[in-house]
């Protein structure tokens, strides 16, 4: 009954969901619109739980004065200030402070390494030891060198390369895998609705 | 229990097929303890958590010494003739079968006639004791009546469990209650422990206990790409890195001269400058902060644009950090424009939650999805600038600036295809490729890689700005991956050539 | 009846639905018949994949040296469109951490989602249960570093580096954070898998990871690895792909020879 219930619960929100797109009625819209509300408010939920969790790890190891509590002293003070800004104060000139002077030039930064972490890996995938790698090299200098922006100054052609590599090939694969990942989605939502796998209850 | 290693069901221990999938027990891996549940590996004959039998019968039964009911032991006076009798019987074989101390018997006369026959060798002297003693089972098998010998059975050969081999000697010695009784013992006091053997065993122990080394196992198991790229390597690659990027400071930005707007820039441009005044236009801010550097010089581009053009804005996100960057985009062109007034001119309605579920209300009614905007906490009837607009339908053109192709899919599935209108998706280099599809067959009007494109649009709408578009970046950092090509493939030609020297 | 009557007339105006619940149902037949068949015991042939081969591998060797594995489940969560590749992700965590709980062996998780991280705390806690050591189940060995996948990236880059870690293992839903969480253990000489179905990350991590698992392939771990119920859906995948592959081919074919308007 512990695991019937849910299970059972699970499978009836799932089904008034999907048959909600198929069938676009007012009484079973409104029914779905419900359930995914509440799916939002779930999330949400789940967020207070990650967060709690976060705070219990580095805490533990604060306490515990391991090594990199002093970065974990840093990230309990900066998410309990943030978070007491934005609950009293949302949409203030203290939040926006926040955001403009550290959470977007901190996760700027983040991106921006990506670019070395980016080159480091190119070091290691543009060694021609076959040749499937062969053909990866060739294709990615080329792709770059269409991506340029004043390509055109160049040649006339390498925009109309460019065009070609992402239209005909590139967009291919794109079908195939998203095909595939698509399937594979189904394959796993059915897994859950028809009680198949194993409920994470 | 078997737990079956498909479905994880506990199956009883003598089941060969899972009662509940039907699968082949044949190789499991796991038994579960039938007294506390605990997994055990399936080799395992006692549960190491309480120790309990994994499979019923498989170890012997312990008898606690106090659960024996032991009786005071009462000695009785057998006579003479008892004495006789008992030592008699317990010599002579029982019917139809030869006693196993006639085996022992004949066991000892072959070792007798052998010591003898060593004895004769050897000088008499020591050997006599023995000699006197190896005679004596001889004597007595030679006065045991032989009876003509059977052919032996092999179970006369192994003597029975049950035949007490004391049987008959009851009373003569008190060992059958003895050997009953449980003895109590103690157990010996360990010898101390010299410095020595404590070092010792402390070696031994830290020898044993020690982990293998992480490398050695992990070339075990699969093999290792070799670490191709030094520290050092690594730092110049960076360096080079960092030094096309801060290429326009020095250079100029001079590659920005040579921008042509493409087809898709110049179409979209020409469809906002199309809007009559007073238009509304729906943007979305769904990317963040990580990827402003790519997408905010054309979002600012657009803006003003649009603010030229004075058409109406609102803006909103699906990305928590995306209505920060709206905030701060369009307090830039606020602070250009003196006349561009928040609720009048535009509006920032909020971050929208649920990416699915939370745009598909946009298609019933805006105010359902947001009940207050994001600045003034208005509601939306409140805002000048929402006039006549109610839901999405209502807008001329949304725009969609996006870092993430699964929120630009989600407008086209949960929005674009439930009411009509122009969606326009101006999104990173990196997912262009994944949305030219929905492109191609019409759902998207129009697609742009933000990367360069501030530039191309500035030219194609005519308002442009002397800001660096760092158009010398893309070309420095193209260069570095060229080189960092060449560089990786000479050293790996140069390592093979070593090889193949070293191999000659 | 009228309600059902106008329901029904609504399903059958929109073309896109009516094709869309014809896959659908399709693709339902098959995955109850297949799935059956793989309950009932028969074996489906399945190629090799090397990163799963070599998932068993690690789980042996790391509960021979006591050294744990690092389980990166992503930054996808349950109710939106990445809640698959993100059960994947908890497929896997599932088959390292029951392993590690039979021998009393640790085990880290992480993720950027809530609901992924209360699902597999209830996986790792159900596990201790069963391994019988209930009282080792400790909270530290799952962590959120989240939502966002670069903040994500960064807190995974320094749980991996801080201990000493076996290997590590990202499958679920990643982005270009799968490149820096790997080349952040590049300098921690790790034995590296995993794999993303977004194909701007199969690129970054295929040049970073020792074995990658590419597009679809996520998909499969369950069956690869010690679920047998999910054999029948990789059959019923694969049963829809060649189904696919040939109407895109009469499609074309059709189109050429102008059947198709």
């Amino acid at each position: 009954m512990k695991k019937i219930l849910p299970m059972a619960a699970a499978i009836l929100c799932g089904l008034f969901v999907l048959t909600d797109f198929f069938v676009p009625h007012p009484s079973i819209g409104a029914v779905a619109a419900v359930l995914v509300e509440g799916a939002t408010i779930l999330a949400a939920f789940a967020l207070f739980l990650g967060v709690v969790n976060l705070l219990s790890v580095h805490g533990r190891r604060v306490a515990r004065e391991a090594r990199g509590r002093g970065l974990g002293v840093v990230l309990i003070a900066s998410l309990l200030a943030t978070l007491a800004i934005g609950v009293a104060l949302p949409g203030s000139a203290a939040l926006n402070w926040v955001f403009d002077y550290v959470y977007y030039p901190l996760q700027a930064t983040m991106a921006a390494l990506l670019a070395f972490f980016v080159v480091s890996a190119a070091y290691r995938a543009f060694r021609v030891r076959t040749a499937q790698a062969a053909i990866m090299l060739v294709s990615s200098l080329l792709v770059i060198a269409t991506q340029l922006p004043f390509g055109q100054a160049i040649s006339p052609y390498l925009p109309i390369a460019r065009d070609w590599i992402l239209t005909v090939p590139v967009t291919a694969g794109m079908r195939g895998i998203v095909l595939g990942t698509a399937l594979g989605t189904m394959a796993t939502a059915l897994r859950i609705l028809l009680t198949v796998d194993r409920p994470y209850v | 229990m078997i737990v079956c290693a498909a479905c994880n069901h506990r199956n009883p221990s003598d089941a060969l097929v899972c009662e509940a999938c039907g699968g082949s027990l044949e190789h499991f891996v796991y038994r579960a303890c039938p007294s506390c549940g605990a997994l055990n590996p399936a080799e395992n004959v006692f549960c190491h958590r309480c120790f309990d039998d994994l499979v019923p019968g498989s170890a012997e039964t312990i008898v606690e010494a106090s659960d024996i009911p032991v009786e005071s032991f009462v000695p009785s006076e057998p006579s003479v003739t008892d004495r006789e009798e008992a030592v008699r019987e317990a010599a002579a074989p029982p019917v139809g079968e030869r006693p196993t101390s006639d085996l022992i018997l004949e066991a000892d006369a072959e070792v007798a006639t052998t010591a003898e026959v060593v004895s004769e060798e050897t000088e008499p002297g020591p050997l006599a004791e023995p000699q006197q003693l190896v005679g004596e089972p001889i004597e007595r098998l030679e006065a045991a009546p032989s009876e003509p010998e059977a052919p032996m059975q092999p179970s006369e050969l192994i003597p029975e469990a049950e035949e007490d081999v004391l049987e008959g000697l009851e009373g003569l010695v008190p060992i059958a209650a003895a050997a009953t009784q449980a003895h109590a013992f103690a157990l010996p006091v360990p010898p101390s422990v010299s410095e020595t053997e404590q070092h010792d065993a402390e070696l031994f122990h830290s020898i044993a206990s020690e982990r293998g080394p992480l490398r050695d196992a992990a070339r075990v198991v699969i093999p290792r790409r070799a670490r191709l790229l030094s520290r050092r390597g690594r730092a110049l690659l960076y360096l080079l890195v960092l030094l096309a990027a801060l290429t326009p400071v020095f250079t100029g930005d001079r590659t920005s001269l040579l921008l042509r707007p493409r087809d898709s820039v110049t179409s979209l441009a020409r469809d906002i400058q199309s809007l009559p005044t007073g238009s509304a236009v729906l943007i979305s801010f769904d990317y963040g902060p990580a990827y402003a550097g790519e997408v905010d010089p054309l979002a600012l581009a657009v803006g003003r644009h649009l603010a030229a053009s004075q058409v109406r804005v609102v803006a909103m996100s699906t990305d928590p950090g995306g209505v920060g960057l709206a905030e701060h985009l369009y307090r830039t062109i606020a602070g250009e424009m003196p006349d561009y007034r928040y609720g009048e001119s535009y509006a920032i309605l909020g971050y929208l939650p649920g990416p699915e579920a939370g745009l598909r209300t946009l298609c019933t009614s805006l105010g359902k999805a947001f009940k207050v905007d994001y600045v003034q906490r208005r509601t939306l009837s409140e805002l000048p600038v929402m006039k006549d607009l109610t839901s999405v339908q209502d807008f001329d053109q949304v725009i969609v600036f996006a870092d993430d192709s699964r929120s630009v899919r989600s407008w086209i599935e949960q929005v674009q295809s439930q009411c009509n209108f122009s969606l326009h998706a101006l999104v990173t280099a990196a997912i262009e490729p994944m949305l030219l599809p929905y492109q191609q067959s019409g759902q998207l009007s129009t697609l742009i890689a933000a990367a360069h494109s501030a530039g191309e649009y500035e030219k194609a709408s005519g308002m442009e700005e002397p800001s660096l578009h760092w158009t010398d970046a893309y070309g420095a950092f193209c260069l570095v991956l060229l080189v960092t090509a060449i560089a990786t493939n000479v050293a790996y030609l140069r390592t093979r050539a070593r090889q193949r020297s070293h191999g000659q | 009846m009228q309600p059902l009557i106008d329901a029904i007339e609504s399903l059958l105006s929109s073309s896109l639905n009516i094709t869309a619940l014809a896959v659908l149902s399709l693709f339902c037949l098959l995955f109850v018949v297949f799935t059956g068949r793989a309950k009932r015991g028969r074996r489906f042939p399945v190629r090799a994949i090397p990163a799963y081969k070599s998932i068993h591998q690690l789980v042996s060797r790391s509960l021979e040296s006591g050294q744990p594995i690092h389980v990166g489940m992503g930054s996808g969560r349950v109710g939106t469109e990445a809640m698959s590749e993100a059960l994947m992700g908890l497929t896997v965590f599932d088959y390292v951490a029951r392993h590690a709980a039979a021998y009393d062996q640790a085990v880290l998780g992480t993720t950027a989602d809530g609901t992924i991280l209360s699902a597999a705390q209830g996986v790792l806690q159900r596990a201790r249960e069963e391994a019988g050591f209930a009282e080792r189940y400790a909270g530290n060995e799952l962590r959120f570093y989240g939502p966002d996948p670069l903040v994500y990236a960064a807190g995974t880059a320094g749980a991996i580096t801080r201990d000493q870690h076996l290997a590590n293992i990202l499958v679920g839903r990643f982005g270009h954070e799968g490149l820096w969480i790997g080349e952040a253990a590049q300098g921690q000489d790790m034995v590296q898998l995993g794999g993303a179905a977004a194909p701007g990350a199969i690129a970054l991590m295929q040049a970073t990871l020792d074995e990658c698992v590419i597009g679809e392939e996520v998909f499969a771990a369950g069956a690869y690895l010690h679920r047998r119920s999910h054999l029948g859906s990789l059959a019923t995948q694969d049963t829809m792909r060649i189904l696919a592959i040939l109407a895109i081919i009469a499609s074309v074919v059709m189109a050429s020879l102008g059947y198709l308007g």
